[in-house]
């Protein structure tokens, strides 16, 4: 199709002439004239047949509005625009006013346009005065200047709140799929594939390069190790669901699950949420985990059955743990914690330690701010 | 352009220029948040947020902007302010702003508010421009409410969910009609309005109160409204 | 390489721009009864989504994580402009191509599904490569959308619609057994 606006059956085609040569030309002029003479056409075809603006014409903001009457609506042909460049004015979608004849004209008008940054068009109404450049620089400057001021004010009061927050619903989650623990350590997962509960030198605790992820070990109250909290995401039914759960590496045993986010279809695919029967399947249960049929159940301690209506997003949900227990699994079998020393015993508060740049890290994976326990303990994978 | 009077640029963005129902703007938050009433009132509740502050900011300064560069303008101020309606939104009331998602940022881009900027704030005096912006707003709310409303009632079968105040309609044995809370029910319950509207303005027609509407959509005119009053 | 066509098939399939995420509407209830037009409106889309999929990802990486707070201005901003830029260039360097998609860039630049593709492809965090196809996926899905109403659309013409219908009420009824069809999608890929 190297042509445009030819298709339509109900359209009069008569112009198709003279148009055709001119494409294959490269030159800026003839495109020009050529452009003006399929505005010049549009124009007289645009009274005798409906177009397809006509049907939908929204208000917008250009029509009748101004003088509050709906009857001024414009039927939109090269319709006088309040200024030249329109381009940034289109930015925004309105349909009805920016059909091809009118594009057509933005085209021939910006014709002769130099090119330079968006905004500082040479003016084309003859009634207005030439403003400098330098005017228009300097408003958008001091535009900008005053909105980023606003907004840091803004962000510094905001950010503290949304951390707390993100640190209390992490903290939240840990708490249900550990079962209560006394309190947890965080563990950085470092790129060399150790485990550990203190960063060593230099490595930034937010470069994700450096640290793969963490995963959080709860003690309970006589200081012994009940398991890691491992965060989890994979594709379920509708889009990515983002999980945590409970596991229990010594015996390879899922303490218990929780769904962080999820796309799935509500009412169905949400039962992975709702149906608190599915999620309490999950503590005490095997790994690998192995999703059944309900009426298939054959008491297997590995077994779970999956939710009616609802099978692919609770195998994603099976899946994503598996897959999760078979890549760390054995790291956390090997790591070694020593038992809590009774000075750093601190229930995980959600606390706002790290300030975390939300920007570095995917927002799903709700990072931000749980406290590093123990710090006096220095361990290492061995 | 015509004088219009305060209650006009009031009342035009309520119901007559109704954004969302006459104009079609700002399509994309009201099907895709509307999925329960709560949600779509704050989507509505930020709109309006939006829309009020930066028509008061382009009255004020409409003036100092330069002609040229008038749209970039509008664009970083009604950026700065849905910046700031995202950010406070998810410091004070996370839980909604999860279930909104993304769909804040994507104010910004929503064609209503450009368009008031462009047709009427730039143009008119500080008081009238708010008045019109709080009329858009309010006609957006109403839109929103609706198709909210509907959707949850038919969708979960309760109202009022996400709030301490949830009513649960029809009952532990209602079997909820899920695809009104899926998207597809997003474009059929705007669809049964819209439906709804043009056989309403249909029958106005037909006793010859109305004057046809590019849009297809009839709406009153100013003299029978005057003649119904 | 198959987590990546994973990401396009979803992107354009499963989920939709256009009939799930509800982005991109103004120009899909707008472009028209023409299916070439919707064709080349869809093309546009996919050049702009890709470039502003380079664009937020360069943004997010390098720019972004010293002001976060400006993601939405920052976004905004440069995409505008470097689609002006880019329409710009095209019309220089080949006008033919120009007539078929220029005109269409400045319709689209700002509109909710290129902004849309930035925010969720930065919230997702994927790296260049996947958001370059996550964008192509997205402005594929797009492109089918506005095509198959487009279609859709012809044949109403044709037919005798009754008159309540006549205006979009019509019109998203279609959109609506559309995004119906397409949820059969869902669940394309499972693990």
């Amino acid at each position: 199709m190297s042509e445009e606006r030819r298709e339509d059956p109900g359209r009069k085609e008569a112009d198709n002439g003279p148009e055709e040569n001119a494409p294959g030309e490269g030159k800026e002029k003839e495109a020009d004239s050529v452009s003006r003479k399929e505005k010049g056409k549009k124009a007289s075809r645009e009274d005798s047949q409906p177009r397809d603006h006509e049907l939908y014409t929204p208000q917008g903001g250009g029509g009748g509005t101004g003088g509050g009457s709906i009857r001024d609506v414009p039927v939109t042909e090269g319709s006088p625009k309040t200024g030249p460049r329109e381009d940034l004015r289109e930015d925004v979608d309105r349909p009805g006013e920016l059909t091809l004849p009118q594009v057509a004209d933005r085209v021939v008008e910006a014709e002769g346009e130099e090119e330079g940054e968006a905004g500082a068009p040479p003016e084309a109404i003859p009634e207005k005065e030439e403003v400098s450049s330098f005017r228009l620089l300097m408003t958008l400057a001091v535009a900008g200047a005053i909105a980023g001021a606003v907004l840091v004010f803004v962000h510094l009061w905001s950010q503290p709140r949304i951390l707390a927050y993100q640190a209390k619903v992490l903290d939240q989650a840990i708490q249900e799929v550990l079962k209560s623990p006394d309190r947890y350590q965080t563990l950085f997962l470092l790129s060399d594939s150790t485990l550990t509960a203190t960063l060593p030198e230099g490595v930034d605790s937010l470069d994700e390069n450096q640290v793969l992820d963490r995963v959080y070990l709860g003690y309970d109250e006589s200081g012994n190790p009940i398991g890691y909290a491992v965060q989890g995401e994979g594709f379920g039914f509708q889009d990515i669901i983002s999980l945590i759960f409970g596991y229990d590496a010594r015996e390879d045993r899922v303490l218990g699950m929780k769904v962080l986010s999820h796309l799935e279809t509500p009412g169905l695919g949400d039962k992975i949420v709702k149906d608190t029967s599915f999620v309490n399947e999950f503590n005490g249960v095997a790994g690998p985990i192995e999703p059944v049929k309900p009426d298939r159940n054959t008491g297997e301690p590995d077994q779970v059955d999956m939710i009616t209506g609802a099978t692919i997003s609770s195998e994603a949900v099976i899946d994503i743990i598996n897959r999760r227990i078979g890549s760390l699994g054995e790291l956390l079998d090997e790591y070694n914690p020593s038992p809590a020393t009774a000075g750093a015993s601190v229930r995980g508060t959600p606390g706002v330690p790290e300030m975390v740049q939300e920007a570095a890290v995917p927002e799903r994976i709700q990072e931000a701010a749980v406290l590093a326990e123990n710090s006096g303990v220095k361990e290492e994978h061995p | 352009m015509r004088e219009t009077t305060p209650k006009q640029d009031f009342l035009r963005g309520v119901w007559d220029e109704n954004p969302v129902l006459i104009q079609l703007l700002g399509l994309c938050p009201a099907l895709a948040v509307t999925n329960t009433l709560l949600n779509g009132l704050a989507m509505s509740a930020a709109t309006m947020f939006v829309l009020v502050g930066s028509s008061l900011f382009v009255s004020t300064l409409k003036n100092l902007i330069p002609h040229e560069v008038r749209i970039s303008t509008y664009i970083l101020i009604i950026a700065t302010f849905v910046t700031i309606v995202d950010m406070v939104m998810h410091a004070v009331a996370p839980e909604v702003y999860g279930e909104l998602g993304a769909f804040i940022a994507l104010i910004v881009v929503n064609c209503m508010i450009l368009g008031r900027q462009e047709a009427f704030a730039s143009k008119r005096p500080v008081g009238r421009a708010l008045l019109d912006a709080v009329g858009t707003g309010t006609g957006f709310t109403i839109a929103m409410m609706m198709m909210g409303g509907f959707r949850e009632i038919l969708g979960s079968g309760t109202l009022g969910q996400g709030t301490p105040w949830v009513i649960n309609l029809f009952g532990d044995n209602f079997e909820p009609w899920v695809v009104f809370i899926s998207p597809p029910g997003g474009f059929f319950t705007l669809g049964f309005i819209l439906l709804f509207l043009g056989w309403y303005e249909g029958r106005k027609e037909e006793r010859g109160e109305l004057r046809h509407w590019p849009h297809s959509v009839r709406v009153p005119t100013t003299e029978s409204r005057e003649e119904a009053a | 390489m198959g987590e990546l066509i994973l990401i396009l098939v979803s992107a354009m399939l499963v989920t939709n721009f256009t009939l799930f995420y509800f982005l991109g509407l103004c120009p899909f209830m707008g472009v028209s009864k023409n299916v070439g037009t919707a064709l080349r409106m869809g093309l546009a889309n996919i050049f702009v989504m890709t470039i502003t999929s380079l664009v937020a990802s360069f943004l997010n990486l390098y720019v972004l994580p010293y002001a976060p707070y400006l993601r939405i201005i920052a976004f905004i901003v440069v995409i505008a402009s470097l689609v002006q830029i880019v329409e710009m260039t095209i019309k220089k360097v080949s006008p033919a191509l120009f007539r078929e998609l220029g005109i269409f860039l400045p319709l689209i630049t700002t509109n909710c599904a290129i902004l849309g593709l930035a925010v969720f492809q930065t919230g997702r965090g994927y790296t260049f490569v996947d958001g370059l196809f996550y964008a192509l996926g997205a402005g594929l899905g797009v492109t089918l959308a506005l095509v198959l109403m487009a279609s859709l659309r012809e044949q109403t013409e044709l037919s005798d619609v009754p008159a309540v219908a006549r205006n979009m009420g019509l019109v998203l009824i279609l959109a609506g057994t559309l995004s119906l069809a397409f949820m059969g999608f869902a669940g394309l890929f499972s693990s």
